[in-house]
């Protein structure tokens, strides 16, 4: 297959709930049968470690032999110390290409001053920052695992208030999106991830009709989540070709500095 | 090749879709079916009354799953939808619209799965020679609906009554739970309908359950028709296998 797409959310590496198939290998034949000239993805160790860069660390080494197409996000709890060095990782080391923060996990308010102080050195440096609302679907995660998805209103005001970074939301669904923001032209420095968002019959249909498509990304969350649906999504949807393409491929070029 | 060429080559049947919202509207239905090239939907209700519905509620429901297959014709497949708790109208309601071709019955989360008032119905349903499609929700978080049943109440359901044919909605929502909770049961068919997306989940079902007891289902308006279709494309198995989830083995317990 012609390799194209660039999968901007994939969630790999040993999984502490089911094996999930994320070996070297296997995300080769991932990456062919998904046609993905890139892919930026969060392992589990990263996402679940209390040292997230530690997990970043032996991601990266497992990783090593795909270092051609599977780039990185660093994500960092930003009360845990020095947690400075994950954006200065991430402004350096050419795999990693992001800063992600998962507030459900590490349980911080988006309003936190040491988010504040994150979100200054990414700005600083030129790193893009991802906020994921969740890993796993809030009905059926594991009974240990309590995420705390941030309220909508403290995304809305986290968006508005750090406007010198660029921002892609990811692992939101449709029917909190649809009410997050109430212009989304207004906001030119965020990006939504519609990969992973639980679309109903018309979600993909209207898309363009309330969000700015240049700023739509796509991430599946594979091999933890089955990639093919969301791109089937997309493919049936009645997003036009080249609307089709800018999700696939030129928005997150755009996102991640790829040009 | 795309994937949309791809399901292109499939005769596809959706076990679980819904008359609400979007799907309240014929022309819109029958435009997507036709977008969809289905050759079926089952069409379970509308799920009027919410969680416990009056018997009127009930009647309004599969009114509405009456009307819709009667202005689109026979791509429609009438599930017949109640609530064992109020039993003599839910046992009216089989008999009611078994004369008016509806195909099988639906339980959502109104009633347990192990109350007296089910097996009537079950009965009765059975005894028409339909199947019982029941919405089970095993739920690591949140309040369930009070009545809602889990795939284990499924499995106690199936075996009191071995002769019939039970389709468990949703493979119990969290897979490895709902599918090990009716692995044992060979008279339970299950779904993935929905927005519940975990690779992995057809996987099991097919190791564990064998290709037969798989079926195709979207929970479509609520969720993306597309999006359920592609884990099926997905699966690294034979066309044929494909094939039966997509549409075989739903003709086969429906005798289409």
């Amino acid at each position: 297959m012609h390799l194209y797409a660039i999968d901007s959310g994939l969630i790999v590496g040993p999984c502490p709930f089911r094996r999930v198939p994320s070996s070297v290998e296997e995300l080769q034949v991932l990456r062919q049968r998904a046609g993905l000239w890139r892919a930026v993805a969060s392992g589990f160790r990263s996402l679940l470690y209390y040292d997230p860069l530690f997990g970043l660390d032996e991601d990266i080494e497992q990783y090593a032999p795909l270092r051609d197409w599977l780039y990185f996000y660093a994500t960092i709890d930003p009360r845990f110390p020095q947690s400075e060095n994950g954006v200065r990782r991430a402004a350096a080391d050419e795999r990693i290409v992001g800063v992600r923060l998962l507030p459900a996990v590490h349980h911080y308010a988006l309003d936190a001053p040491e988010v504040d102080e994150l979100m200054g050195a990414a700005a600083a440096v030129g790193v893009p920052v991802n906020l994921m609302a969740r890993i796993i679907d809030d009905r059926i995660a594991p009974r240990y695992v309590q995420q705390l998805v941030p309220p909508l209103e403290a995304v809305a005001e986290f968006l508005h208030r750090h406007r010198q970074v660029k921002i892609a939301l990811s692992m939101f669904y449709f029917s909190e999106l649809k009410g997050l923001v109430e212009d989304w032209h207004a906001l030119p420095h965020v990006y939504v991830d519609f990969g992973c968002s639980k679309p109903n019959v018309t979600s993909l249909d209207v898309l363009a009709t309330y969000f700015p498509i240049e700023r739509a990304l796509f991430g599946t969350g594979a091999p933890f989540y089955y990639w093919a649906g969301s791109r089937l999504g997309l493919e049936g949807s009645q997003l036009n070709a080249d609307q089709q393409r800018a999700v696939l491929v030129d928005n997150a070029r755009s996102f991640f500095a790829w040009d | 090749m795309g994937l949309i060429d791809e399901l292109g080559a499939f005769r596809v049947i959706d076990g679980h879709a819904h008359n609400w919202s979007h799907f309240a509207d014929s022309q819109y239905l029958r435009t997507c079916l036709d977008r969809f090239a289905l050759q079926g939907i089952a069409v379970l209700s509308n799920l009027t009354g919410g969680f416990d519905p009056t018997p009127d509620e009930v009647s309004q429901s599969n009114e509405d799953t009456a009307r819709l297959r009667d202005a689109i014709g026979e791509r429609i497949l009438p599930f017949c939808y109640v609530n064992a708790a109020h039993l003599e109208h839910a046992l009216g309601e089989i008999e009611r619209w078994a004369d008016a071709g509806f195909c099988a019955l639906k339980f959502w989360v109104s009633q347990r799965a192990t109350d007296q008032r089910t097996w009537e119905v079950t009965e009765a349903a059975l005894a028409r020679g339909w199947p019982v499609l029941y919405h089970a929700y095993y739920r690591t978080h949140g309040d369930a609906p009070p009545h809602e049943a889990p795939p284990l109440e499924i499995a106690q359901l199936a075996r009191r009554f071995p002769q019939g044919q039970f389709i468990m909605a949703h493979f119990g929502a969290q897979f490895e739970h709902g599918l090990r909770a009716i692995e044992h049961c060979d008279n339970v068919a299950v779904d993935y309908a929905g927005s519940i997306n975990e690779k992995g989940a057809y996987e099991m079902a097919l190791d564990i359950l064998g290709p037969e007891r798989v079926l195709f289902g979207t929970d479509l308006p609520g969720a993306d028709y597309y999006v359920n279709a592609g884990r099926v494309l997905e699966l690294d198995v034979d066309d044929a296998v494909k094939q039966q989830l997509f549409a075989g083995n739903m003709e086969r317990i429906l005798g289409l």
